[in-house]
């Protein structure tokens, strides 16, 4: 599964977002701009997605994530029965 | 050498990088994205791209869909759509997966000795059409601001044009009726004058009891990045209790139950006393108004005339001091929201949703904020007004603009009305009077009706659900829905098995987003059209061709409204070469003509006539929504109207006139500013039941949860209804996070976990439980009394209390 990330940088911090995500493989890291970051995230599944997602949020210097993208072709959509 | 995988995952990821840096290079840019290939779709092997408006909320973000071997595998933001600008919120992200849960319905099935059994579309139509013609009086149709335009047209048509019950009404009812009969009772005319471009102009933005960082994300987004950008905008939250929006907000201000009434007139006295009334702009565009002839007699809609000095003496009691003890705000508090609205320097936008609608005196504090922006003169320049959103994909496209309402019809008519009806009769074709002139049922009273039995006053004997669930949402489900007698019968059209499916007696499965064609209209006038990409699974069809196909039996029945004047069906459809098609049977639906093009432009007529014009289908093929009125201009083209009632932007507006209200209710081209007093709620939380109860929605989840709860995702992000308790409360009860506690109301009880200082915050007194979740149905415990106006129930505030049952 793979998602087009905007990772919004706080403007008092955020400097060091680039280098932490660039060092995680999941990611890879696109140009920063106007306190913005592009991001793609490529996980086994949904599930590993989310989680990368989730600590991408919590990273310090980090004000936000907004998702532009995602591509799920090959990867099981997991949807499954709402009581389930 | 890499392989074919790693070549395809390489391609991917540079598609989604390109996605991600296209987005910040426009919002980057002072002006609309210019870089060359910057609106470019990824490219992807196999995959074809088309738009859709999204199916969640109200907002009307745009996404690119991509599919690929008749499925739905890929969305990405849309970067032309100037609502979203390429982003997408974490329900927008999953939308394309909604498609495919296991259980999706795929056949009709009947219920047999208490088993739901698979039958035919034949049986399915011939068993409803049966059930009308044997008394098409107690038929109603309940339906949705999910439907597309034309869905909903063609109900509306159906049963106002055809049966002549006007028993039809929707579950927008009890989501944004109030705005509704707000905007009407106001300028005469519903919807709002303003859009989205308020969030990129304001100075100030009011919200009022709007949990905007999680109802409608993709616009929060919108105007925090202003504050990250460095602009000089102030965010404030004027809430009953502490949410995601709360923590990112300047001034939060957390108010007691009901007393938004209170708050708004106290604002209206501080404009009066600090000598800051636009008196240029009221003397010119506006007229006073109070509820009633005299103080204590009831509230009227459109209530009497009244002079500026009467109406300062209306206010005067509204003091800081005295609104301090109403509303439980400071009154440092209460004169900063004074001394804004008395600031003309500042452009205040004030934003509502749920929580001034769902309210027993909806339509009143919707007069009130109008009112303060109108007298203050925060009206009329880009952001500086009021404007309701919306919880629905077309609640403002499908509900207000095509009239599903029980008393209206397409264009803001009323049935009502007989120069109205007769309007409509003209444009279907039908003979004059067919339209019955009584209003027909509205949500609560419908399905009180169909759940009492017949001899007991019950006269709507069959109900036909299409694309809403209230068997969950409704209020006080014991009494208006639980209770359906054996003998009445219900038929539910929907996508996925819901609560409501669970008491139906004929299920019908539904083709759902872009297995269909559509076209819905968002919160800021916006209509958006797309195109059915994909086919639904099984058996399923498109609602509007359900409404067609029983419609055409009624017909080949002999029911005489099924024809129009002349002897035609109803839903008379021609080829270009003027020769019928026979739309009703499934196999011509999608064949020689666009029946979704095809019924919106048979509708557009209506919109003209007050002003709406509504953009032609072939101009919405080519647009990310275009908002009406959209108006041809002398090159052939057609523009969008971003402002009404103001000459600069909208062309109905008179030259010279600057502003002009030209559907006020008294014919002077004036709003009202309206006087509502402060008036208590139903109920409040007494010995035996010592809390407030609100409910409502979380980020992940969409309404009843049909869609989101099938998508792993979201369904682990927030698996369960819960109880949000204050820690005064919880410490009081003994409670932690994690114990069970069961809530109790005068219409009924509830398990659920305590969650104490969670991702929202009630104060001490209150407490919260969300409603998406079908196992742990809040609205068993939830008022019915509802707006004397609107008729729409208050969801936010009744009286609970609770019961620790385990830790």
């Amino acid at each position: 599964m793979t998602s087009g990330l905007v990772v919004a940088l706080d403007p008092a911090g955020g400097d060091g977002v680039p280098g932490a995500v660039g060092a995680v493989p999941a990611f890879t890291v696109g140009e920063a701009t106007a306190g913005w970051l592009s991001v793609a995230l490529e996980a086994a599944d949904a599930a590993g997605s989310e989680w990368w997602a989730d600590w991408l949020r919590r990273l310090p210097g980090v004000a936000g994530v907004e998702v532009v993208f995602v591509h799920w072709d090959g990867a099981d959509p997991e949807v499954t029965r709402a009581d389930a | 050498m890499p392989t074919l995988e790693a070549t395809r995952r390489q391609f991917v990821r540079t598609a989604a990088l390109s996605a991600a840096s296209a987005v910040i290079g426009s919002r980057a840019a002072a002006q609309p994205p210019t870089p060359p290939g910057g609106m470019e779709l990824p490219v992807l092997p196999g995959v074809t791209w088309d738009k859709a408006p999204c199916r969640f909320c109200g907002t009307g973000c745009h996404v690119q869909v991509g599919v690929k071997d008749g499925r739905v595998v890929a969305v990405s933001g849309d970067r032309r759509a100037e609502v979203n600008k390429g982003l997408l919120c974490v329900k927008g992200y999953h939308v394309g997966h909604i498609l495919y849960g296991p259980d999706r319905l795929t056949r009709p099935m009947l219920r047999r000795n208490g088993r739901l059994e698979p039958i035919t579309w034949d049986e399915a139509i011939e068993t409803i059409a049966g059930r009308i013609q044997a008394a098409p009086a107690k038929f109603a149709f309940y339906g949705s601001g999910q439907w597309t335009v034309s869905e909903g047209y063609a109900a509306n048509k159906f049963i106002k044009g055809g049966l002549g019950n006007n028993h039809i009404d929707p579950n927008a009812r009890l989501c944004m009726a109030s705005a509704v009969t707000g905007y009407i009772s106001t300028y005469g005319v519903d919807e709002p004058y303003n859009c989205y471009d308020d969030l990129d102009h304001c100075d100030v933005l009011i919200l009022w009891g709007n949990n905007f960082a999680e109802m409608h994300p993709v616009l929060f987004s919108r105007f925090i990045d202003r504050k990250l950008r460095g602009d000089k905008v102030t965010l404030i939250d004027l809430t009953t209790r502490l949410t995601r929006t709360s923590e990112r907000a300047d001034h939060v201000f957390v108010f007691q139950p009901q007393s938004d009434l209170a708050i708004a007139n106290c604002i209206a006295q501080q404009v009066i006393a600090a000598d800051a009334v636009a008196t240029d702009f009221v003397a010119k565009h506006c007229t006073f108004r109070k509820p009633w002839k005299r103080p204590g007699d009831p509230q009227t809609l459109m209530g009497e005339p009244c002079s500026f000095d009467e109406y300062k003496q209306f206010v005067a009691e509204y003091t800081p001091e005295a609104v301090s003890k109403t509303s439980g705000l400071s009154v440092e508090q209460l004169r900063l929201l004074g001394s804004l609205f008395a600031d003309r320097s500042k452009r205040i936008s004030s934003l509502w949703c749920m929580g001034m609608n769902q309210h027993t005196q909806g339509t009143a504090i919707n007069n009130l904020v109008h009112a303060i922006h109108l007298l203050s003169g925060h009206w009329g320049r880009p952001g500086d007004g009021p404007q309701s959103l919306t919880g629905q994909p077309s609640a403002c496209g499908t509900v207000r603009e095509v009239g599903t309402l029980s008393h209206a019809l397409p264009g803001d008519l009323r049935v009502d009305k007989p120069d109205q009806a007769a309007k409509a009769e003209a444009l279907w074709n039908l003979p004059p009077g067919r339209i019955n002139p009584k209003v027909g049922y509205h949500t609560v009273q419908m399905w009180e009706k169909f759940c009492t039995p017949a001899d007991r006053g019950g006269d709507i004997d069959t109900l036909w659900v299409q694309v809403t669930n209230p068997g969950q949402s409704l209020p006080n489900l014991p009494k208006l829905f639980e209770k359906k007698p054996a003998d009445k019968f219900l038929i539910v059209s929907d996508v996925y098995p819901t609560a409501t499916t669970e008491l139906a007696d004929l299920v019908l499965p539904s083709a759902m987003w872009v297995e269909k064609n559509g076209v819905y209209g968002n919160s800021e006038r916006r209509t958006q059209q797309w195109f059915k990409m994909v086919n639904p699974p099984g058996e399923a069809r498109d609602d509007c061709w359900q409404t067609i196909a029983v419609a055409r039996k009624l017909f080949d029945l002999g029911h005489p409204g099924m024809k129009d004047k002349d002897g035609r069906f109803l839903f008379h459809i021609t080829d270009g070469n003027g020769r019928e098609v026979p739309v009703w049977r499934w196999e011509s639906y999608y064949g020689t003509v666009n029946v979704d093009e095809k019924l919106y432009e048979e509708y557009r007529p209506f919109t003209q006539i007050k002003h709406k014009d509504v953009a032609p289908y072939r101009e919405l093929t080519k647009a990310r929504g275009l908002r009406w009125p959209v108006v041809k201009q002398p090159d052939g083209t057609w523009k969008e109207t971003r402002y009404r009632f103001l000459e600069e932007f909208d062309p109905y507006v008179a030259k010279g006139k600057g502003v002009q209200f030209y559907h006020s209710v008294a014919g002077d081209d004036k709003a009202f500013i309206w006087f509502r007093p402060y008036v208590p709620p139903p109920e409040v939380p007494d010995k035996e039941y010592p809390l407030w109860l609100d409910t409502g929605r979380v980020l992940e989840h969409w309404h009843t949860g049909t869609m989101t709860r099938r998508v792993p995702q979201l369904k682990r992000a927030v698996p369960a209804a819960y109880v949000e308790v204050s820690r005064e409360d919880a410490a009081a009860l003994g409670l932690k996070t994690g114990d069970k506690v069961r809530l109790e109301t005068r219409r009924g009880s509830l398990e659920l976990t305590a969650w104490i200082d969670g991702r929202g915050r009630c104060p001490k007194g209150h407490v919260f439980v969300p409603f998406f979740d079908e196992t742990k149905p809040i609205n068993r415990l939830t008022l019915d009394a509802h707006c004397p106006f609107s008729k729409e129930p208050d969801y936010k505030k009744c009286a609970v209390r609770l019961v620790k049952v385990s830790a």
